[in-house]
């Protein structure tokens, strides 16, 4: 609690030379800003370190930047501020912002309503700082500390001020709110282009606010995305969603300043997170038109269709599905009308339980209430007919079955015998689409559900080069065209570019598409390297890449061999020689002791240890499952149950050699051959 | 049963609950023989209430001892958890008190019982009892542990095992209602830290309720707030406060929890020592060894074992027999083969008390119920009541005891002879006298044999043997204890003991004896005997010397003159026979001799007492095989004269004959005693069908034909018949089938 | 703390505020991979090192030390999937009001109260964990589910374990699988549907670390130097032998009052090495055969200390327990039977116990010795019909035993005592087949105390 306390009071001066001299950057041309990368981010850190802080910390910044407004002096940075504003005002304008809803939106409880403006101003000041203190560089801790306490006496002051101020900001983030729509476009990427039509509207001058602002707006949406991700009844609770947007601010303050390289990391992490979609896909033209057509079919003339996907892991299957339907969203009228029910057969273990998320997905549950059904085609029956009342055509549905090869190990298929039963007699028009990595998977399918299956099967295998590989990466690490900050992103790009162009990266990527040549393997590879970039450590460099491969590409259990004590090294080697003498037969542990003994009595100078010293050392092997049961034999001691060597003689050599301070006898002992 | 209920189509079987008929006593006890059996009842169960108050308070004080210890090391083992020890990430050994609780696994029970109140009383409320049914999984044991604490009885739920791919919901068939709202609801599962959020909340801010511990009063009070994950490495100083009870967990039996929930139990516990003082109890059969052997050592490190051995069984078994066998108070007694016998049962075969008692309460009912003397074996302060009530009947009764009659011709002589047999009040009198005098005989005896045991423990090679028993069992073959080798050494070897030794030995005996001094004049006059030897031995120099001027003057006698050397060599030897005698020895022989003779009086063999047979029992064969099973024997007996067993007329016979009316399994059985090791199936067959249908003419039905065909084609009946007979006899294990020929079959006994 | 608060990667936090020493680099690695904690985070991470080299300790701490939300989860404690899921939901680290919630619901561990979310299967826990997660401000930081000894999630259901791994992916929130296991990650891939995590080794600690650290928890009394001395002297008699650091720094508090005994007393200086070293070997060897072991418990080894420190006749000191069983007389018989038919060959059952042992035993001998290569006490115990167990039986005991029932019980009461193993054979009945469990010194105890010479009897001591 000391330490903390101490940066919190050396940090505002820090934050007010910083902030003032990217506020100077922004004023000036944009090339500033890029130019010093270096320095900058530095600052930033401490800057952020203030912001998000403990509230009377918070407090003091937001005073500190108010005092301005209030102090008759400062009268024209004030109206200089007005100024500033109204640009901001006009490019909310220009995304034809209506007070009128917002109000309504914002003040819509009663209750919410008299702390409300309260919160949004405390957002606001994260933003204010910079442009506050352009005229005030230096002496800002002194006024802050003084009028710390007379505007805590004053809150109503405080409030009336605010309002003012802030009414224009408001706007913009609730009027994208309205328009977003599907839930799993992840926010980020919605925010990013949201960003540049505003930087667009906006003059560089007025890069941080708006920058922050529209930051804001992605905070808010995020807010959003997951609010209609909830099941309706948390939909309900609008006082709810307000104390949730009430805890989402500090976060926009945080990130309200504009710091390229968390920009950077941002969108890497997320390229190489689980959540990824790709920068873009390269092959599969072919099979990706044939599915384009395939779910178009369904969705515009509503014809039904069944189909398996089927390729190695990591060959990017689920991405190309993904794709496909993204690239089909952009129009319209599917858009509107096709649905899209998503299992897995990771979760869905049972058909009663996909049949539930099916429902859910559906958004049928109301519809369904707690009805009983007869049986499970009866149930499906059910909720098309329930999708189709409304129009009197029913909707288009789109199944897609992720791990298809464990669907097909439910109880008699049902899910799939019914599916596939649909889509044979158009019942409804939906397409069922699995995706699995078993070659074998349509003999897994009972008789009937297989001459259900439209035997349409669509096979990817990576077939990636290694230019391909290597394009690939670059892909992935180079930053998007949508980049805000566009001269850092060409620099960006530049950099990675001859990066890659290096021998020792070439030599790496080679050495990694050798191993693994899918994108999983780059991915794993790009990991270390992507997580390392920091400020202290602003690009990516070749030794990243080394380092990086070095740590996925050690061989975990020499690894583990390497920690072993010097007895339980010992008895491996007994054991591996064993198993040289018995031609792999099981072992126990009376042979390894004698076998250990004969070493250490006779060839060796080390101390001999006693039985149960060695059979500690021997369980403590099997924990490590080096060793491992023959199977059976579970009323024997544990002295003679059977054993088998789990490591491989080359592993145990390789252990050896880097084996720190290994006695020599030992090495002797390992390298000789039975005698 | 109606049949109309049972008809199916299907071949099943129904089970027909039967009338259930309440047994009574009297439907067991032979009504026809004897009409006393109710009044023996009685008695029976008198003397029998007496004897199990023995057996309870033996019981109670046996296992105080090391309870007390036990109980010591748990109420403070976890004196020093404030230390650093437990702060640093270092081992978190569970302190456990390990209960070597021997082989005689009956018994435990009992024992696990006793500490578990006594440590709710002693310790702490929070006590477990793990039995071995609990620990199928470690979900069920941690479920019956917090049960336990928690003193919430959950609902044991066996469902959630399922978590195997295939689970009852894939089982679920498709067609039964789907209901697509809420899933099936569950009991909430129960952790580890489930109870761990229990125990603080209940003791961490609110100490009151924690009074129930004494260790409470010498704290220091630091409340913690229960932090719900406090078994961190950071946060443990504030989160010690040790006013807060143990958590004692007993692990009856350990040694068959399966080794992996037992591990992982370990485990948990020692992951939860910071936040929970748990102390663990095991009880193991055999040695400590037993859990290194069970457990891999990375676990029993995480064990800090104290050892706490049970008193072995044996001595359990002399504590018992001093109490209840050779107790004199108590008026049943066992006869030599009858002791014996219990005493190699346990010796032998199982050291379970709960046997023998049960043994020994067996034989008491087999006395009461068999033997119409037992009316008078009762305890010694009612004899008088008794023998005053007893009618005329049952005194004829006892008359036409052999015993009695024995008794009559061979003791008694003159009028009383006569008297004995006619007069009533002679009669009652005359048993009275003699029943107390037995009862008298056994304080004597066994003040006597207690005595002597006293002194045979002081002498080299135990010629009287280390263990009273022994002795006792010694007075009861012997027909008098004086005449075993055994004693004559024990005098011998007390006529050489030295003055220091005997003195302190005979004040042992005399106040080991002390609580029979003042029962019989016996014992008295024996005391009072000691007691002035030891007087005397006390001051030994003022007992008069021997002369020693004769010994002197042969002395001179021999010296001068030269003589041959075998004379003198004889000379010396007969000098060497009467020696000088210290006034110390002669004193030692006059006690020893005084001994020899109280011995004498004393320790007389109860079965030539005159009417020991009342409280006597000695029917070995009846107890032996009621008691001392012998499966195989029985068996064959049955299927040689199976008349004996379901006792029917028609297959009454001796041994080899083979009737055709008897079971087949005893025809089948006696046919392949003839045989070699591998019996032919099909003769075996044709033998079968020559004895049973022999007497078909005698049957009404389908006369001589069916012989005939029978003899070369039995019918499929008889082949079934045959058939399941042939499978029985190798269920019993009698033959086994063989590879070696074709249609043979194996002999297995001989 | 608000450094901590949201500016993870700092220089001078590798040692978490000197929490944690020697794992810089797995902890700079760490807090790379996490990256603020507005960042995504890779789905999945699997930890892996031996026991003692801090892996738990380390994750732990990183993240309280810089107050990142995640949940602890030991894998042996949530047994099965189902307590494993509502664990988790359970104790999702809300700010919200959701804290007392647990605290209320954790008071009465049985009564059905709403707060308490129960979760069947995988599908309910990914939607209430979207849910729960997604309405209050866990969603803007990256979520840490930890999960130590993750060995254990191979036993349960199969599809558990990838779909943890891919919990970011199936969920779309920003969550990081952390697992913590000993055993390397080859050993988890059974089954479908895995998807590679990041594979990050705890190395061991090299000597001088080990040393570094054991320094740490020296008494006050005692100054470094001397403790580091100390431990040294204490590494290189169990530094051989185990590498574990909790095992180490045990032994090491144990045998201290040995080691600075003698300072104390002044009979010899600090700096006097060689003869601290002579005083405190013998010490450190016998506690290497006994403690080390714990066939002296700890607290056993400390009276035992402390008595020899007050009065030095180790006379009383506790010895280890040897295995002494006191069986019935026929038990022991049984039980050496067992043993001679464990541990004998077949074929020379007639040649010890047949009554006959004529000239014909020399040859069989030669014979049996000819195809008889290995010794029978290195194979192991051999199992055997219970028949020739009791033909053995009833040929080494003196006096006819007749068969009765209590034979037969005893033999099943050896085997509740685990001194026999009953071997699954086709029919329990009429033929089971045993096998004897104990070792040879117990034999020969038991052998002992009924004068029976047992090394007679057996053929791999002729």
């Amino acid at each position: 609690m000391v330490e903390p306390n101490i940066n919190n009071y050396d940090s505002p001066k820090k934050k007010s030379d910083s902030s003032s001299e990217s506020e100077q950057a922004a004023a000036s041309l944009q090339m500033v800003t890029i130019s010093s990368p270096r320095s900058q981010p530095s600052h930033l850190s401490g800057n952020l370190s203030t912001v998000k802080a403990s509230p009377q910390k918070r407090e003091s910044s937001r005073l500190a930047t108010f005092s301005p407004v209030k102090g008759s002096p400062r009268k024209k940075i004030a109206n200089s501020k007005e100024t500033e504003c109204s640009p901001r005002k006009d490019s909310s304008s220009a995304v034809n912002f209506s007070p009128l809803k917002n109000s309504s939106r914002t003040l819509s409880p009663a209750a919410g309503s008299q702390h409300k403006p309260l919160i949004t101003c405390e957002s606001d000041q994260a933003a204010s700082p910079q442009f506050a203190t352009i005229s005030s560089p230096k002496k800002k801790p002194a006024p802050q500390s003084s009028d710390l306490l007379t505007v805590n006496k004053s809150p109503q002051k405080r409030e009336s001020s605010r309002l003012a101020a802030l009414s224009p900001i408001k706007g913009s983030p609730l009027k994208r709110n309205a328009n977003l729509t599907d839930s799993e476009c992840s926010p980020r990427k919605r925010s990013a282009e949201a960003l540049d039509l505003s930087s667009l509207k906006t003059s560089p001058l007025k890069f941080s606010p708006v920058n922050s602002s529209s930051r804001k707006s992605r905070s808010m949406k995020i807010s959003e995305d997951t609010t209609s991700l909830k099941s309706p009844r948390k939909e309900s609770v609008a006082v709810a969603n307000s104390s949730v947007k009430k805890d989402d601010f500090p976060s926009t303050e945080i990130s309200a300043v504009f710091d390229p390289l968390q920009e950077v990391q941002q969108v890497l992490r997320k390229r190489i997170s689980q959540i990824n979609s790709p920068p873009t896909i390269c092959g599969y033209e072919k099979e990706r038109k044939q599915l384009h057509d395939l779910i178009k079919r369904t969705a515009v003339t509503g014809e039904s269709n069944s189909l398996l996907l089927i390729g190695p892991r990591g060959c990017g299957k689920s991405m190309l599905i993904q794709n496909v339907i993204e690239a089909l969203y952009q129009e319209k009228k599917i858009k509107q009308d096709l649905l899209h029910v998503k299992l897995n057969g990771l979760l869905q273990s049972d058909d009663k339980i996909a049949l539930r998320e099916i429902t859910l997905q559906l958004q049928l549950e109301n519809t369904v209430g707690d009805k009983v059904f007869g049986s499970f085609a009866e149930t499906l029956q059910f909720l098309l007919e329930a999708l189709k009342k409304g129009g009197e055509s029913s909707k288009p549905i789109l199944f897609v079955l992720e791990e298809f090869d464990l669907f097909a190990q439910h109880k008699n298929q049902t899910l799939l015998y019914n599916l596939f039963d649909i889509s044979q007699s158009a019942q409804a028009p939906i397409c069922v689409i699995g995706i699995t990595c078993r070659l074998d998977v349509v003999e897994l399918l009972e008789k009937r559900v297989k001459s259900r299956f439209s035997h349409r099967q669509v096979y990817l295998f990576n077939k990636l080069t290694l230019d391909q590989y290597r394009k690939l990466c670059t892909n992935y690490l180079c930053l998007p065209d949508s980049f805000r900050d566009k001269g850092f992103a060409k620099k960006w790009n530049s950099n990675i570019q001859d990066l890659l162009d290096e021998v020792a990266v070439k030599d790496v990527l080679e050495r990694q598409f050798s191993l693994m040549n899918d994108v999983r393997g780059l991915l794993s590879l790009l990991t270390y390297p992507v997580c390392n970039i920091s400020a202290a450590h602003p690009t990516i460099t070749a030794s990243d890449l080394i380092t990086s491969f070095k740590l996925i590409s050690t061989d975990t259990k020499s690894a583990m061999l390497h920690g072993v004590s010097i007895l339980e090294l010992a008895i491996i080697i007994a054991m591996k020689h064993l198993t040289d003498i018995y031609e792999g037969e099981p072992f126990n542990f009376e042979m390894v002791y004698s076998e250990y003994l004969k070493f250490a009595r006779h060839r060796s100078g080390m101390q001999v240890y006693e039985k149960a010293i060695v059979m500690k050392a021997y369980e403590h092997l099997q924990t490590l499952e080096l060793i491992r049961g023959h199977g059976g034999g579970t009323t024997s001691q544990k002295e003679y149950k059977l054993m088998d060597l789990l490591v491989h003689p080359a592993q145990i050599m390789d252990a050896l050699q880097k084996y720190p301070n290994c006695p020599t006898e030992m090495k002797q002992w390992a390298t000789q051959s039975i005698s | 049963m109606s049949s109309n209920t049972a008809t199916s189509v299907s071949k099943g079987c129904f089970a027909f609950k039967g009338s259930t008929k309440r047994v009574k006593e009297k439907d067991y006890l032979p009504t026809s023989s004897d009409r006393f059996v109710q009044n023996r009842l009685h008695l029976y169960k008198e003397v029998w209430d007496e004897l199990h108050l023995h057996i309870d308070l033996l019981r109670s004080d046996l296992n105080f001892k090391i309870f007390d210890d036990l109980i010591g090391f748990a109420a403070d083992c976890h004196k020093d958890r404030n230390e650093k020890i437990w702060v640093s990430g270092a081992i978190g050994e569970i302190p456990t008190a390990v209960l070597i609780t021997g082989v005689n696994t009956p018994d435990h029970s009992v024992m696990f019982s006793n500490l578990d109140s006594m440590l709710k009383s002693k310790v702490t409320p929070l006590v477990a009892r793990i039995l071995t049914k609990d620990c199928s999984r470690i979900s069920t044991l941690i479920a019956s542990l917090v049960s336990q604490l928690t003193c919430v009885a959950l609902p044991h739920e066996d469902e959630d095992g399922e978590e195997v791919a295939t689970g009852p919901r894939n089982m679920v068939p498709v067609d039964i209602p789907i209901q697509l709202k809420a899933p099936a609801r569950r009991k909430k599962s129960i952790t580890m830290s489930t109870l761990v959020k229990w125990y603080n909340r209940k003791y961490s801010n609110s100490t009151q309720n924690s009074g129930a511990s004494p260790r409470k009063k010498m704290k220091n009070d630091n409340v913690l707030n229960g932090s719900v994950d406090s078994e961190s490495h950071m946060d443990l100083h504030c989160d010690r406060s040790t006013d807060k009870p143990l958590i004692i967990v007993m692990l009856e039996d350990a040694e068959n929890i399966s080794p992996g929930v037992l591990q992982d139990f370990i485990c948990l516990c020692s992951s939860h020592l910071v936040s929970l003082p748990i102390v663990l109890v095991m009880g193991i059969a055999t040695a400590v060894t037993a859990i290194h052997q069970l457990l891999p050592s990375s676990v029993s490190s995480l064990l800090c074992m104290q050892k706490y051995q049970a008193p072995p069984a044996s001595r359990y078994l002399s504590q018992l027999l001093d109490k209840i066998v050779m107790a004199p108070e108590l008026p049943f007694k066992l006869g030599p083969k009858v002791f014996h016998f219990l005493l190699d049962i346990f010796l032998y075969h199982d050291f379970s008390i709960m046997n023998f008692i049960m043994g020994f309460q067996h034989c008491m009912m087999e006395h009461y119920l068999n033997n119409p003397l037992s009316l008078l074996c009762c305890l010694k302060k009612d004899v008088l009541k008794r023998t005053s009530h007893l009618t005329h009947s049952h005194l004829e009764e006892i008359r036409r005891q052999p015993a009695f009659m024995r008794y009559v011709e061979e003791q008694i002589v003159g009028p009383d002879q006569a008297k004995l047999l006619t007069d009533d009040t002679f009669t009652q009198t005359h048993l009275a006298m003699t029943v107390q005098s037995l009862h008298q005989y056994h304080t004597k005896m066994f003040a006597g044999l207690h005595f002597l045991h006293h002194l045979g423990l002081q002498l080299p090679r135990f010629p009287l043997g280390k263990q009273f028993r022994e002795l006792y069992s010694v007075c009861l073959t012997s027909n008098h204890v004086c005449e075993c080798d055994g004693y004559k050494e024990a005098l011998a070897l007390l006529r050489m003991m030295s003055m220091d030794d005997l003195c302190p030995l005979l004040e042992g005996g005399l106040e080991l004896i002390s609580k029979w001094k003042d029962s019989s004049e016996e014992i008295e006059k024996l005391t009072l005997d000691m007691k002035g030897f030891i007087e005397r031995l006390k001051n030994i120099e003022a007992e008069p010397d021997e002369l020693p001027q004769d010994s002197n003057e042969d002395t001179v006698r021999i010296l001068p003159q030269r003589a041959k050397l075998h004379e003198l060599k004889a000379r010396l030897q007969s000098l060497s026979h009467r020696r000088y005698k210290s006034p110390y020895e002669r004193l030692r022989d006059e006690i020893i001799d005084c001994l020899h003779n109280h011995f004498q009086a004393l320790l007389g063999s109860p079965l030539l007492q005159p009417l020991h047979e009342i409280l006597y029992f000695t029917d070995i064969v009846t107890v032996k095989e009621q008691i001392k099973a012998a499966p195989r024997c029985s068996i064959q007996r049955a299927l040689i004269q199976p008349g004996k067993y379901l006792n029917c007329v028609c297959c009454q016979c001796d041994q080899e004959s083979i009737l055709p009316t008897m079971p087949d399994l005893c025809i089948v059985y006696k046919l392949h005693l003839e045989c070699g090791s591998l019996v032919n199936l099909y003769d075996w067959l044709q033998a079968f069908v020559t004895i049973v249908t022999t007497e078909e003419p005698a049957m009404d039905s389908k006369p001589k034909k069916k012989g005939k065909s029978s003899q070369r084609n039995p019918s499929v009946e008889l082949r079934a018949r045959f058939i399941r007979a042939v499978s029985e006899l190798q269920f019993l294990g009698f033959i086994k089938s063989t590879r070696r020929k074709t249609d043979h079959v194996m002999r297995l006994t001989w | 703390m608000d450094v901590a608060s949201h500016k993870c990667l700092d220089p001078e936090d590798y040692t978490l505020g000197k929490t944690v020493i020697c794992r810089e680099i797995q902890i700079k690695t760490l807090l790379a991979l996490f990256g603020q904690r507005c960042h995504l985070t890779p789905g999945s991470i699997f930890v892996y090192g031996h026991t003692g080299t801090g892996k738990s300790l380390v994750i732990q701490s990183l993240l309280r030390y810089h107050k990142l939300p995640h949940i602890f989860i030991n894998c042996v404690e949530c047994s099965s999937q189902r307590f494993l899921v509502e664990e988790i939901l359970n104790n999702l680290p809300l700010n919200n009001h959701a804290g007392n919630k647990i605290a209320v619901h954790a008071d009465d561990i049985t009564n059905e109260n709403e707060d308490f979310v129960r979760c069947e299967d995988l599908t309910d826990f990914v939607r209430n964990l979207k849910s729960l997660v997604s309405d209050n401000e866990l969603r803007k930081e990256t979520l840490y589910i930890v999960l130590d000894k993750a060995e254990r999630l191979r036993s349960t259901n199969p599809v558990l374990l990838p779909a943890l791994l891919r919990l970011q992916e199936l969920s779309g929130l920003n969550i990081c699988t952390i697992l913590i296991s000993e055993i390397v990650w080859e050993k988890f891939r059974a089954g479908t549907g895995f998807c590679e995590p990041y594979c990050l080794n705890f190395p061991d600690y090299t000597r001088n670390e080990l040393m570094e650290i054991m320094v740490l928890d020296a008494p006050a009394a005692c100054e470094s130097e001397l403790y580091s001395l100390y431990v040294n002297m204490v590494l290189s008699v169990f530094h051989m032998v185990c590498r574990d650091l909790r095992e180490l720094r045990h032994i090491a508090r144990l045998n201290f009052d040995y080691f600075i005994e003698p300072v104390k007393t002044e009979e010899c200086a600090p700096s006097n090495a060689r003869k601290l070293w002579k005083n405190i070997e013998p010490h450190l060897k016998k506690a290497l055969k006994s403690v080390y072991l714990r066939e002296v418990s700890s607290r056993q080894w400390e009276l035992m200390q402390q008595a020899e420190l007050a009065d030095d006749d180790s006379s009383q000191a506790v010895a280890p327990p040897r295995s002494h069983v006191e069986l019935p007389f026929y038990s022991k018989f049984l039980l050496i039977a067992a043993y001679l038919a464990s541990y004998n060959p077949l074929k020379c059952d007639r040649r010890f116990f047949a009554k006959y042992s004529g000239k014909s035993s020399r040859r069989m001998a030669k014979l049996i010795k000819k195809n008889e290569r290995a010794s029978n006490h290195l194979l192991g115990p051999k199992t055997f019909p219970i028949d020739r167990m009791m033909a053995i039986f009833y040929s080494i005991i003196d006096g006819k035993v007749v068969p009765s029932a209590h034979i037969y019980v005893q033999i099943s009461s050896l085997v509740s005592l685990h001194l026999l193993g009953q071997v699954g054979g086709d029919d329990k009945i009429s033929a089971p087949k045993y096998r004897c469990l104990v070792t040879l010194d117990f034999i020969r105890n038991i052998a002992r105390t009924v004068q029976f010479d047992i090394m007679r009897y057996l053929y791999d001591f002729l």
